[in-house]
């Protein structure tokens, strides 16, 4: 329990050691790897996702999440634009459910953009939120709400 | 089976059914213990199961939380953090080994595919341990990729299945510690129940045979002492009681035959006194016929002598007397040849003289005749008796002299009357008897009779009827006659001397004293027969002869 404590005030506190953020203004694209069986996402089930109701892709295929760690833009977008939470709502929600044994997994904190390309490539079913303009062609973005990103009216902005 | 046997035996059966019982108490308490222990075993790993799922949820916990961390540091933020993290991870492995060791043989399957998928996950944790913070890269992989999906299947389908399992066994180690406990319980009690019963029985069933055995024996044992010496006890078997029923009845055996013994004995002895009493009944009678015979000759010889004396003068006295009489009538009548020549005065004169003289003569005359008779009598009592003995029928013979005795006392007395009862056995047989003294006899006894019934007739008047009864008896070796009068009865004072010659009760010059006495000497004497009295005062009196049969021995 003294362990658990102390990592959960590194947690805590680990939201003012932010990391690299992307550069305002570009779109922020969904990218999964490429066994996610999955080509376009709605925005409720990007939700999902995001909130941990939805942990598999397919019955035998997790859904493991990358999220930015703090202060990086992606991760901004998407708990401003898709969750509507603040940092601490976020960080408290997910604790919340680990506590409770809601989830057996919580998003994984990437320091870069480039760690979370590594990631998608080497772990089945990960899903990550990069700026798009630094996504590679290789990597497999997911419409959102049948948009890509640049398109007009993506949400993830 | 004897009694020490068998209660022996009863306490043996007591000792085997306290050992069952014992083995009983001892196999439940063991199977309770068994029962807590398996309870125990599955409790404890119930709670190991828990614990190392707490532990679990807890490192799952603290790892989630931590994959949410960037951070460009080791985990903890030095080794120190990483050696407690291990820490943790072999303090669950420890317990896992706690539980493996505490497992059934049929879960331990189960444990081993668990503690195999712990020992998965225990490495992969210690990779993102490891690399956290310093590989992130890997760590972040290595808990997605493999940390993951392992704490899934360790957490959500290992240990439920686990703590599944556990819980079954525990309710069933729970289940099984009750069922034992009651099975047990019921066991204890039912055998409890059975050996008490058994006791109870062996104990009803040892103390009735000893109590009716001894209440055979006390019974038994009543009855001989109260003299029942023929009485047997009667117990079957082969035990102490029998034994003692056997000296029981070997004993009242002995007795009886002792007292039997003893019977006879007493039965001889009284015999021997009966024939003593006899022999001396009969000293004494032989000495009162005796002395009476000494008494009777004494006086006999001295009547004898005395009327042999008065005999002669009284002769005299009697034949003058006579030829007195016949001188006076001769002298009257030469008195009334001479009747002219005598003065009328002196003829008268002479008369009344002569008158005065014969009466003179004739009392003499009568007087001297009655003591002739008591002479003649008494001369006839000392003589004895004799004559020739003849069969004789006594029936006849006593009617007769009984009738003949009332007519004479009716002739001297126109107003006696008695009634004659008889009562005489036809069967009676003939004895041989002298008829002219067993007559005397018989008219002697008749006459006395006759005599107190009137005088007590004259006494009380016409409200007594005078009776004589008289009867005969055939016995088996004598004959017997009873004469009886109903008067005043014969006093017990005097009833000794009866027989005794000139005793008498009648006023002087009415008997001679020597009717009965000669009666004595008659049956007595002469006949080898006996007499004796009966009375009553005021009631009766009743002689009783009797006479021996021809061929039986003399009384």
């Amino acid at each position: 329990m003294k362990a658990f404590g102390i990592t959960l005030i590194i947690v805590l506190i680990s939201g003012s050691i932010a990391g690299w953020t992307a550069p305002a203004g570009s779109d922020i694209a969904v990218v999964v790897s490429r066994d996610v069986p999955i080509d376009d996402l709605s925005f409720s089930e990007l939700r999902k996702i995001l909130l941990g109701d939805r942990q598999y892709w397919s019955s035998n295929l997790r859904v493991t999440l990358l999220i930015r760690a703090p202060a990086a833009r992606e991760r901004e977008v998407i708990l401003r634009n898709v969750l509507e939470m603040t940092e601490a709502q976020y960080r408290q929600y997910w604790i919340g459910k680990v506590f409770r044994a809601e989830s057996s997994s919580a998003p994984k904190s990437i320091a870069t953009n480039e760690m979370a390309f590594s990631l998608l490539n080497s772990i089945p079913g990960s899903i990550a939120f990069v700026d798009a303009s630094q996504v590679p062609k290789d990597l497999k973005v997911v419409r959102l709400g049948g948009l890509l990103p640049g398109a007009k009216g993506y949400p993830l902005n | 089976m004897t009694i020490r046997r068998r209660l022996l035996l009863s306490f043996l059966l007591i000792l085997v059914l306290f050992a069952v019982n014992l083995v009983i108490f001892y196999w439940s308490n063991q199977k309770r213990q068994t029962s807590v222990e398996a309870l125990r075993r599955a409790i404890s790993r119930q709670i190991l199961i828990s614990g190392v799922n707490q532990n679990l949820n807890d490192i799952q916990k603290q790892v989630t939380l931590l994959s949410e961390i960037t951070t460009e540091t080791p985990a903890g933020g030095d080794a120190a953090g990483v050696a407690q993290f291990k820490a943790q991870l072999e303090k669950v492995e420890n317990q896992i080994g706690e539980l493996q060791s505490l497992s059934e043989p049929e879960t331990r399957k189960n444990i081993e595919a668990f503690a195999d998928a712990y020992r998965k996950l225990s490495a992969s944790w210690r990779i993102f341990y490891e690399n956290f913070g310093i590989n992130q890269t890997k760590a972040i992989t290595e808990l997605a990729v493999r940390a993951e999906p392992l704490t899934q299947e360790v957490l959500q389908t290992r240990l439920p299945q686990l703590q599944a399992d556990e819980n079954a066994r525990v309710d069933s180690a729970s289940v099984n510690f009750y069922q034992v406990a009651r099975l047990t319980n019921r066991i204890t009690l039912m055998i409890f129940a059975i050996s008490a019963a058994v006791a109870v029985g062996v104990a009803v069933i040892v103390s009735e045979q000893l109590t009716r055995g001894l209440t055979r024996l006390k019974v038994g044992a009543a009855l001989i002492g109260s003299g029942d010496f023929g009485h047997r006890i009667e117990l079957t078997g082969n035990d102490e009681l029998t034994e003692l029923a056997k000296a029981f009845n070997e004993m009242s055996a002995k007795l009886y035959r002792a007292r039997h013994e003893l019977t006879l004995a007493n039965e001889q002895e009284r015999m021997k006194s009966e024939q003593l009493e006899t022999v001396v009944d009969q000293l004494r009678k032989a000495q009162d016929q005796l002395v009476v015979q000494q008494k009777l000759a004494s006086l006999g010889s001295l009547t004898a002598g005395i009327a042999h004396e008065i005999k002669n003068p009284l002769n005299f006295v009697t034949n003058f007397s006579e030829v007195s009489a016949g001188l006076v009538d001769e002298l009257r009548n030469s008195i009334k040849e001479q009747n002219e020549r005598i003065d009328p005065k002196d003829r008268q004169y002479i008369e009344d003289i002569l008158r005065d003289l014969h009466q003179n003569v004739s009392k003499i005359q009568e007087h001297g005749k009655r003591a002739d008779g008591i002479v003649r009598n008494m001369l006839m009592h000392s003589r004895g008796h004799g004559g020739e003995r003849q069969m004789t029928n006594l029936n006849p013979l006593v009617s007769e002299y009984v009738k003949l005795a009332y007519h004479g006392m009716r002739a001297q007395n126109t107003n006696f009357n008695v009634a004659i009862q008889e009562d005489l056995d036809s069967t009676l047989e003939p004895v041989k008897v002298v008829v002219h003294d067993i007559s005397r006899v018989f008219l002697n006894i008749a006459n006395n009779a006759c005599y107190a019934a009137y005088e007590k007739k004259k006494r009380l008047g016409d409200g007594f009827s005078p009776t004589i009864s008289v009867s005969t008896r055939n016995l088996s070796s004598a004959v017997e006659i009873r004469i009886k009068d109903n008067g005043d009865g014969i006093p017990e004072s005097i009833r000794p001397r009866l027989f005794e010659p000139f005793f008498t009760t009648k006023p002087t010059g009415s008997g001679t004293g020597l009717g009965l006495s000669m009666s004595y000497e008659i049956i007595v004497q002469q006949h080898n027969g006996a007499i004796r009295v009966e009375s009553e005062i005021g009631q009766y009196a009743e002689f009783v002869i009797m006479l021996p049969k021809p061929n039986s021995k003399a009384t």
